[in-house]
């Protein structure tokens, strides 16, 4: 039998030829080089601590293999993440949003930008953002965005990473501790929510469930976060969060009433998003009767609103105002960290996309316009569309009485939303790269 | 049991103790490639102590948002042992150093600072900041160690 500090010493070599023939050259990109520097930083410490462990200290031994079994794990899934899996328009701009959401915490805790990876797993359910926890042996931390290999074109349904984005932003304590002051604690105040004990009264009441301490102690924790992360990920994608949520989760449990460990009752998570949709007014949208927004509108909220009024008062846990109070202040957070925050669109420039969509081609409506300035040459203008007003268009589209049912399917629509992405991200480097250029005069519109 | 799901029993504490340890070999060491920017060893000990700062150290993980598919419930009670001991080992470090400082912010800051500035200046820091740094190391790897 070889010792152990032999065999995890070979181990770590061999890790070095993994990351040598894989991340090192395989896709040539910055990027690729950026988590080739961050894995071989956390392989040189653990090199380094082999090196000096004692042979006899069996549980430091036991530590060290995990940790090294995880980091050859972590770098074979970056090495068999294939990006033409998935909708990769759609993974960059969750990434962005991503980025924006933690950028502060990043400075604050004098890390670097966190990485992050995207698979495609097998399974409706699959999607997730696992953040790094304790991230005890990284420099920077790597997250890796899970995406069902079967919906690489459902971008619609994407939207329900909103919600993951609100486990990244829990992952850095000092955002956490401020989203737990501000957001969970006010959404979750009157609630069975607010103590442990409360808690298992209510557990004991409502499902004659009595869990061991550890257990009521984690679920406690978990469900707190789940609630915030359903608004959160409202609050960020827009409407288009709502009827992808629904989608998913009735499948998942048709009763919504079910019991589980890590998430909260699907009926009172529903609940809770309906009062923060009336809350924000989306539902109404005052003064919008346009003929491509209304009827769909209509038709896209209102069975939602039917579903949560038959909602049984035990499931209508969380009190409204208090869902109306956590939402203004989740609000004021995110307006400090980019345009995370989603804001509707102009009913006039929604309505366009739609009628795009309807008429079968991609959801840009993005003016190129040629204007002349005072040294008479000419310059190209856009203004950009944010991707959750094109999946809200999307998901209109869907909802639309005019749809042709076989000739615009739901994979087509999800297609021309996915292109529509990738047509606005090249727009946008275009205009990052060339709007101040003079263009050709050969230019037009 | 898959080895990777060991890991989510936890062996936390064990890793904080390593990293401690690590963490105090490189007092007086003269920072080198892998070291310029940001040593790996402080940084892990760093956002522990924020995490301590924060009441982080329990903390719920969810990965997904529907089940996650290895969820056991033997698990979560191994792993908040783990997490209950790292709490306790910090919560111990603290009070036996500074039994009159209440204020965790104040604490951790100071600890911070310490810890900083061994790990920027190496061999170069103020003697006051070896001090504390070494001491908060030395005890933390004992408490750890007892928990």
């Amino acid at each position: 039998m070889l010792t152990s500090r032999i065999f995890l010493t070979e181990e770590c070599l061999n890790i070095k030829r993994l990351l040598d023939d894989t991340l090192r050259h395989a896709y040539g990109s910055a990027k690729s080089e950026e988590f080739y520097k961050e894995c071989r930083a956390r392989l040189n410490s653990l090199s380094a601590q082999v090196d000096v462990i004692d042979e006899t200290n069996l549980p430091e031994i036991h530590t060290l293999a995990i940790q090294i079994h995880i980091l050859s794990d972590k770098i074979t899934k970056i090495e068999r993440s294939h990006i033409g899996e998935l909708s990769w328009p759609f993974a960059l701009v969750i990434k962005e949003m991503a980025l924006e959401v933690c950028r502060e915490s990043v400075a604050a805790a004098n890390e670097e930008d966190p990485l992050f990876f995207f698979s495609a797993n097998g399974g409706m359910f699959v999607y997730a953002v696992s953040p790094e926890r304790a991230a005890a042996l990284s420099r920077r931390r790597i997250f890796n965005v899970v995406f069902p290999r079967s919906f690489k074109y459902q971008v619609l349904l994407h939207t329900i990473l909103g919600h993951e984005i609100g486990h990244v932003a829990y992952a850095y304590h000092e955002l956490k501790h401020e989203l737990e002051t501000k957001v969970t604690s006010v959404l979750l105040h009157g609630s069975p929510f607010t103590s442990t004990s409360d808690f298992k009264d209510w557990l004991d009441k409502t499902y004659k469930l009595n869990l061991s301490d550890p257990a009521l102690n984690d679920a406690f924790a978990r469900w707190r976060q789940e609630y915030f992360c359903d608004l959160f990920g409202l609050l960020i994608m827009g409407p288009s969060f709502l009827p992808a949520y629904r989608s998913l989760f009735h499948l998942l449990d048709h009763t919504g009433s079910r019991y589980s460990a890590t998430h909260p009752p699907i009926m009172s998570r529903y609940s809770m998003l309906q009062d923060a949709l009336t809350f924000l007014s989306w539902e109404k949208w005052e003064g919008v009767d346009h003929q491509n927004l209304r009827q769909p509108l209509n038709s896209m909220y209102e069975p939602m609103r039917q579903h949560v009024s038959s909602i049984p008062a035990p499931m209508r846990i969380l009190d409204s105002q208090q869902v109306e109070a956590a939402t203004t202040a989740l609000r004021d957070i995110l307006k400090r960290m980019g345009n995370t925050l989603y804001v509707h669109p102009k009913p006039d420039e929604l309505n366009e996309i739609v009628s795009a969509l309807l008429s079968g081609t991609p959801a840009i409506c993005t003016k190129l316009k040629v204007t002349r300035s005072k040294l008479k040459k000419r310059y190209v203008v856009n203004d950009p569309i944010d991707f959750r007003h094109i999946l809200f268009a999307g998901w209109l589209t869907i909802y639309h009485d005019a749809r042709d049912r076989e000739e615009l399917s739901l994979f087509k629509i999800n297609r021309l939303c996915d292109r529509s992405i990738l047509h606005q991200d090249a727009i946008n480097t275009w205009t990052e790269h060339f709007e101040k250029e003079p263009v050709p005069k050969n230019v037009s519109n | 049991m898959l080895v990777a799901e060991s890991n989510q029993q936890g062996e936390m504490r064990v890793l904080y103790g390593i990293l401690a340890r690590a963490a105090m070999e490189r007092f007086g060491k003269v920072p080198n490639e892998e070291t310029e920017s940001r040593d790996i060893y402080f940084l892990g000990i760093l956002r522990l102590l924020d995490m301590y700062r924060f009441d982080s150290v329990k903390s719920g993980a969810p990965v997904g948002i529907f089940e996650t598919p290895t969820f056991h419930t033997d698990y979560l009670a191994s792993e908040q042992e783990d997490q209950d001991a790292i709490e306790n080992a910090l919560a111990v470090t603290h009070a036996s150093m500074r039994p009159d400082q209440t204020d965790k912010n104040v604490f951790v800051e100071e600890i911070k600072a310490a810890l900083d500035n061994v790990h920027k200046r190496g061999a170069g820091a103020s003697m006051s900041s070896r001090t504390v740094a070494k001491e908060f190391l030395e005890r933390l790897i004992q408490a750890l160690k007892r928990s």
